[in-house]
């Protein structure tokens, strides 16, 4: 699986409550948490974030509440791909299980401005910084976690279990 | 090679003999556990995911405690379909509004046992460890495939080991010891680890006070917490376990990732100043910050005995006049004991308000959210920007909760008289 396009670069730490704030999370149509995504981290990002967008992060991404609107948040406002130096666990665990795929590159965000385009190629474990051509290895997911999300989540996975 | 706690806690609960960090097992877990917040998406991920039933419904502890009580028409008629959803599953470890905090229901009703293995659907479910076990958060989609086939793949952590030598010294308590921890590891460096908690320091805690230190192994990115089962537990246990249990030890030889040691005696009163549970201070440096707000409660703090210990530094004084007090009990046996013994009427009389048992405001969705600039001092675990609304939040102790309710500004309650 590859995924290459623009990135949105964000800092060390941004926690769940910054992805996706407490008070949306009652929201019946899970495609609005979407338009909501990142606001607690910078109010103008549900805005410029478009489809097909990568979000490249510090460590820790993810870290505070188990809430699952986080990862969803990020997958309905289109976002692509996750790269971060390091993530929560619980939030590690919810990608999967949304299809929300992720990578974890060493000091990526000292590699990457916003706006610049990059890749990831999750089966060869490589990160791309498409303009520069700059290459750096990614952690590669255990296969039966990467069959997850390659099915597109444990919803999907299971569906095609039972077929 | 020997295997330390959360090895064979996962080995106990799987198919496996023996287990190693980073091998991705599945688990039968002893209980699974869900809030308000994250049944009712469970029950949706069940659903979506193919199961009908609940794979054993006589394990599964559900309570509502978030959204307490509602302050939404859409939240109540979540909650009014969750209800009628868990009798038709014949759920019957459901705790409606009003009854507390899960994880303090769990431990307070002899759930959570040495040498077991917890999942729930909450952060904070770190908790529990404080009882010799392992007991990890998880989400809404874990959960639906948690209670839809009664197993889950946890992966096996490596472990760190936290020594605390000597006591605490009066003026501190376990909360202050776990900011200690959270300033030395940080919010990452222990992501993905189990830590093991050991030494005189930790031996000395009462159940309550190990439940606030293991509650914070979350906030260090943790799996889980462990605090290895003693005569405090056996104690705390007699009398209330609901079924045997089997304690354990780790082998003389588990291999550890790290040791971090540190000495109980020079705790001193911490706060985690705004907005990272990691940036934490002393009380001493804070001194003279403005309270807005104070408030008592939460996961991490809301036990009666927490609560008791608040009261006993603010004894027979008020709060300052533009400080806003707000206590919320952790669970109804904790709001009950405070009226047998006076403290309800004494948080009344010294002008804060005391609120429904529950998460209360930590939440950010109600039940005393802070205004633009205003400054809260409070005992919850979770200091994120805006989390509690616009305002900034320091952690602390109840006794330096108490101490800053006074006087309207951080106050060390070693000053207190």
């Amino acid at each position: 699986m590859r995924i290459e396009g623009p990135a949105h670069v964000i800092g060390d730490a941004v926690d769940t409550d910054q992805i996706i704030p407490g008070k949306y999370l009652h929201l019946d149509d899970k495609s609005d948490f979407g338009d909501h995504v990142l606001e607690g981290y910078d109010p103008g990002l549900p805005n410029r974030i478009e489809t097909g967008d990568v979000i490249v992060a510090g460590e820790n991404l993810g870290l505070g509440s188990s809430r699952e609107a986080a990862p969803l948040a990020l997958k309905y406002a289109g976002v692509g791909a996750v790269i971060a130096e390091s993530f929560s666990r619980i939030f590690y665990r919810n990608c999967i299980n949304v299809g929300l795929p992720l990578a974890e590159v060493d000091d990526v965000t000292s590699y990457v401005d916003d706006g610049d385009v990059v890749a990831v190629d999750l089966t060869e474990g490589e990160f791309t910084h498409v303009d520069s051509g700059t290459t750096l290895p990614s952690e590669t997911l255990p296969p039966n976690l990467q069959e997850i999300l390659d099915a597109g989540g444990l919803v999907e996975y299971r569906k095609q279990q039972i077929e | 090679m020997g295997q330390t706690i959360a090895q064979k806690v996962i080995a106990d609960h799987s198919d496996a003999t023996d287990v190693d960090p980073g091998d991705l097992v599945d688990v039968t877990p002893d209980w699974i556990l869900a809030n308000d917040l994250s049944m009712y998406r469970g029950m949706e991920r069940m659903d979506d995911l193919g199961y009908g039933r609940i794979a054993d419904p006589d394990r599964a502890i559900i309570a509502f405690d978030h959204h307490v009580p509602s302050s939404d028409p859409t939240i109540t008629t979540h909650m009014n379909e969750m209800r009628k959803w868990l009798t038709e599953q014949n759920v019957e470890h459901f705790y409606d509004s009003g009854e507390g905090i899960l994880h303090n229901i769990v431990a307070e009703n002899g759930y959570a046992l040495p040498g077991q293995l917890i999942i729930g659907s909450d952060s904070h479910t770190t908790t529990h460890g404080a009882f010799g076990m392992l007991s990890t958060g998880i989400s809404h989609t874990d959960l639906g495939q948690a209670l839809g086939s009664g197993e889950l793949w946890l992966k096996v952590p490596e472990t760190r080991r936290v020594v605390v030598d000597e006591e605490l010294p009066d003026g501190t308590s376990a909360k202050d010891l776990g900011l200690a921890i959270m300033g030395e590891l940080t919010a990452s460096k222990a992501i993905y680890d189990t830590i093991e908690y050991y030494g005189a320091g930790i031996e000395a805690l009462q159940m309550h006070e190990r439940q606030t230190l293991t509650n914070f192994a979350v906030e260090l990115g943790a799996q889980a917490g462990i605090i290895p089962a003693d005569d405090v537990t056996e104690s705390y246990l007699k009398g209330r376990a609901r079924e045997s249990y089997e304690p354990v030890e780790a082998d003389e030889d588990a291999e550890y990732t790290a040791t971090h040691e540190l000495e109980g005696g020079d705790i001193e009163p911490l706060v985690a100043m705004p907005s990272a549970v990691d940036n934490v201070g002393t009380v001493a440096e804070n001194v003279g910050t403005t309270v807005d707000q104070v408030f008592v409660g939460t996961c991490n703090n809301g036990r009666f005995e927490d609560i008791q210990a608040f009261a006993d530094v603010l004894g027979n004084d008020s709060v300052a006049k533009h400080t806003k007090l707000i206590v919320v009990p952790g669970s109804k046996q904790a709001y009950k004991r405070m009226n047998e013994e006076g403290i309800t009427n004494q948080i009344m009389d010294a002008g804060g308000v005391v609120n429904a048992p529950g998460c209360g405001p930590c939440f950010g969705a109600h039940g005393g959210l802070l205004g633009e600039g205003d400054t809260c001092v409070g005992t919850m675990n979770r200091n994120f920007p805006g989390r509690m609304g616009p305002g900034e939040i320091y952690i602390s102790s109840p006794e330096t909760a108490a101490a800053s309710a006074m006087y309207g500004e951080i106050t060390d309650p070693r000053e207190v008289v």
